[in-house]
């Protein structure tokens, strides 16, 4: 991934870079919508899995899950071609946020609290300061040019 | 980049991630397993810095240091 994105990089005009950064960042919060339904979908499938008949492993959740995830991936490697790795990639533990809420609703043995809600809100305000660096950045470009 | 093959070696890698993972979630409820899976990012700021050249910043240290300890009560909780 880095030889070729790396030679296509377009010298932004200062004024887009925040934009750009910003842009990313919510990309990656879409990202981690198709990672959470990934997640819960591989949970489905992997409670289909049963080691007495390996073909159990080959199961629709768990196609939907890696479906799920693909699809996020995708999303997260435009967000990468858009702004720097360590600024985007914390993000993705919004991931948790979604996780956490959903997983007591799907399955029975899961359920909220009040650490799980304190560490849902924290995780939520380190996003969100993650997300604030991205509109006051200085260098998710600054180093493109040296790539 | 779909030829490159840093690309594909990364293909390989969330794979074989994703393996683990399979078989970890089938002994533990997802909650548990989750401050395990935010080491990661540790990793990735560790590596993008190294690797990337990436610069870090007082928010971005903040939001990464927010985020673990976030998953950690999510551990707790469980």
């Amino acid at each position: 991934m880095m030889g070729p994105s790396s030679i296509s990089t377009v010298h932004t005009p200062v004024l887009r870079k925040k934009n750009t950064a910003i842009q990313a960042a919510f990309l990656m919060v879409i990202c981690t919508l198709f990672s959470a339904a990934g997640q819960i979908l591989q949970k489905y499938g992997a409670l289909q899995i049963d080691f007495q008949s390996p073909l159990s492993i080959v199961n629709m959740p768990l196609f939907l899950g890696l479906a799920s995830y693909a699809a996020g991936a995708g999303v997260m490697l435009i967000a990468l071609k858009k702004g720097e790795l360590s600024l985007l990639f914390p993000i993705l533990a919004t991931s948790y946020v979604w996780v956490s809420v959903f997983s007591p609703l799907l399955f029975p043995e899961d359920s909220m609290n009040g650490w799980k809600w304190l560490g849902v809100f924290i995780i939520l305000i380190s996003v969100s300061i993650l997300g604030l660096s991205a509109s006051k950045v200085e260098s998710p470009m600054e180093r493109g040019d040296a790539l | 980049m779909i030829r490159s093959r840093l690309f594909h070696v990364g293909l390989f890698l969330y794979g074989l991630s994703f393996v683990f993972y399979i078989f970890a979630l089938r002994k533990e409820s997802l909650s548990v397993l989750y401050p395990f899976v935010s080491t990661t990012y540790i990793w990735t700021t560790f590596f993008s810095i190294k690797f990337l050249h990436e610069k870090m910043n007082v928010w971005k240290w903040a939001g990464l240091i927010g985020i673990i300890i976030g998953v950690t009560f999510i551990g707790l909780g469980s």
